[in-house]
């Protein structure tokens, strides 16, 4: 694994114009700094993408799901990740009833061959974005550094997203339609549903839209569309702890409407599992150990961890003690549920900067990877997305 | 995997790791305008409303004239008897609306005899005569047992909902808050057998409260 400095290509905003990409840069209200950056990429060995990051990606999917059939039986551990009692029984129904997933991404610490097992840092499993950027625009900059000679012959990339999203929602598309819901005004959030309407289409479904306000519920208990139709089946890019913090978040277990991601990923998206995996897996290779902060058994981290809420995005309210000493932290409005503390597993450097390897679930199989970079140890929504390529 | 006959080491390489082919119906080129993502960022999601608990407390502030305060006040009241939530039970009411936050609707209108409503907590009006907003009631919202599992946004347990069930978070105490254009122009004008905007409430108040360029993502 390294990082190859590279000059970017003059016309790459075009080429994201053409390909719909149009949250490739932060907003002018910070400095309009590109968010899609090409002037470097990773280079991995195939070694590395399958033995380092893809096999234990399935593993650590295959563990949490294990962990999921523990927790829906157990309403103490439930209760332990600040999961709202009022939403026990449509998380436990969603399982038991084997309500599909579509996709997910695994946040890891790994730096290459020869530095350690990559280490999970955490499980986006619920409202992951940087999907379209991972699947298509990532894909394109190769395709089209291949085309213009820019990077060598036989480059590949661990990358099949796109196929892999539209096989498997043509495998749980179930009636033949699927509705999406996000904020409409939210332009990354927009632009990821929209990617997945396109997915859904070529998977031979109908994909229509509405704002996650317009959603209705009606008093037979259905959740209905804008024109009051049912809903059969809602993909939300809006997170379960938000939902059961809404005034409908109630109707969920009782309402025939199915979701993706399905209610029992509540389980998984917040950080409380991380403690809760230790336990189970103690010693794991791709574990980091980690315990909820109200457990003495802390103690046995010393004085090097990562104090996380057990509800947070973008790395907000992270705090990272080293030695003692406060090493970095970032402001936010999370925390009010608990934390966990973690094993530090400080993120690797290249050229002075710190690489967190997203790593990408479908259905139930790895798919790919993400690559972001930020200035400091802990990655926030102004880290950059650098594109990868496995050597020929 | 299934294996194909390979044409080349390469051509393996790539089946086995990349997307074959990529192509998108919508969202690249001329279809892009389908989803209009471009221009987003400019769009107006919000509005800028106040929300008093009192008529005095509209007076006392100013920011309207004492008439638009009596107005609104006033108008929310008839809104509120027409249109206000109506429950099976006292106990059904009172999970969403908190304990001692709900009266037998025969008190507040004959046609909800039997019925169970949510008091009144605050009436929501625009900031401006401008915004051409419809005055509508407000009720409590973050129950009781619910406030231990609060802060999903840092202290917004005791905002509002509205009739249709729309979050409503004053910000900082004070009379001001921003709601979706969606929530602010639709008052319920029956009571409901559809219900919206019971969703997104929790994320508009997390978004408020911090700076990134995406909301529900991570």
């Amino acid at each position: 694994m390294r990082r190859v400095a590279t000059a970017e290509r003059p016309d790459w905003r075009e080429h994201a114009a053409r390909a719909g990409f149009h949250f490739h840069s932060f907003d002018h209200s910070f400095d309009g700094a590109p968010y899609w950056d090409e002037s470097a990429y990773y280079a991995f060995s195939l070694a590395e993408i399958e033995e380092d990051i893809e096999e234990p990606t399935r593993d650590l999917h295959a563990l949490c799901l294990a962990f999921v059939a523990r927790a829906v039986e157990d309403e103490a551990i439930l209760a332990s990740l600040a999961i709202p009692e009022h939403a026990f029984d449509a998380i436990r129904a969603s399982w038991r009833r084997g309500d599909p997933a579509l996709y997910g991404r695994l946040d890891l610490s790994y730096g290459g061959a020869g530095t350690g097992p990559a280490k999970l840092l955490e499980y986006n499993a619920d409202t992951p974005t940087a999907l379209y950027e991972s699947a298509v625009f990532q894909w394109l900059w190769l395709e089209d550094g291949l085309a213009r000679g820019r990077l060598p012959a036989g480059s590949d990339q661990y990358n099949a997203l796109h196929e892999r999203l539209v096989a498997r929602l043509a495998e749980i598309g179930g009636s033949g339609r699927l509705t999406f819901a996000s904020f409409a005004d939210a332009p990354e959030d927009r632009g990821t549903v929209a990617y997945l309407q396109d997915c859904a289409l070529q998977a031979g479904l109908a994909a229509p839209f509405l704002p996650v306000e317009a959603i209705g519920l009606k008093s037979d208990g259905w959740f209905v569309d804008e024109a009051g139709h049912p809903i059969e089946t809602l993909f939300k890019l809006y997170p379960w702890e938000w939902i059961f913090a809404d005034p409908f978040g109630r109707a969920v277990a009782a309402a025939p409407t199915r979701f993706l991601e399905p209610p029992w990923k509540a389980v998984l998206s917040n950080k409380g599992m991380l403690a809760h995996l230790w336990a189970m897996a103690p010693g794991h290779p791709n574990l980091l150990p980690a315990f909820f902060e109200d457990d003495p058994a802390k103690a046995a981290l010393g004085d090097s961890f990562v104090k996380k809420p057990l509800y947070a995005r973008e790395g907000a309210n992270v705090l990272v003690v080293r030695e003692g000493a406060v090493a970095a932290r970032v402001e936010g409005p999370y925390g009010a549920e608990g934390f966990v503390r973690q094993g530090l597993a400080a993120l690797p450097r290249f050229d002075g900067r710190h690489a967190l390897i997203g790593s990408w679930i479908v259905g139930n199989e790895p798919a790919g990877l993400c690559l972001r970079e930020g200035d400091g140890p802990i990655t926030t929504d102004r880290a950059r997305f650098v594109p990868h390529v496995i050597d020929p | 995997m299934s294996e194909v006959a390979p044409v080349s080491p390469e051509e393996t390489a790539r089946r086995a790791k990349r997307s074959a082919a990529i192509s998108l119906v919508l969202v690249a080129g001329a279809g892009a305008g389908a989803f209009a993502l471009a221009g987003l960022a400019g769009a107006k999601r919000d509005e800028d409303v106040l929300v008093y608990r009192t008529l005095d407390a509209c007076l006392a502030e100013r920011v309207r004239s004492a008439q638009a305060c009596t107005e609104a006040e006033a108008a929310a009241r008839a809104a509120h008897a027409a249109s206000a939530p109506r429950y099976e039970t006292l106990a059904e009411c009172e999970r969403h609306h908190g304990s001692g936050g709900c009266v037998p609707g025969a008190t507040v209108t004959p046609d909800a005899q039997g019925r169970t409503l949510p008091l009144m907590s605050a009436f929501m009006m625009g900031r401006t005569d401008e915004q051409n907003l419809p005055v509508q009631p407000l009720y409590a919202h973050a129950p009781a047992e619910e406030r231990s599992h609060a802060g999903h946004g840092g202290g917004y347990a005791g905002g509002y909902c509205t009739g249709s069930g729309a979050r409503v978070v004053p910000g900082g105490g004070g009379s001001g808050a921003r709601v979706s254009s969606a929530v602010a122009r639709s008052p319920v004008s029956t009571p409901r057998t559809i219900a919206r905007g019971g969703f997104g409430g929790t994320g508009r108040a997390v978004a408020a409260a911090s700076s990134g360029h995406g909301t529900g993502g991570g």
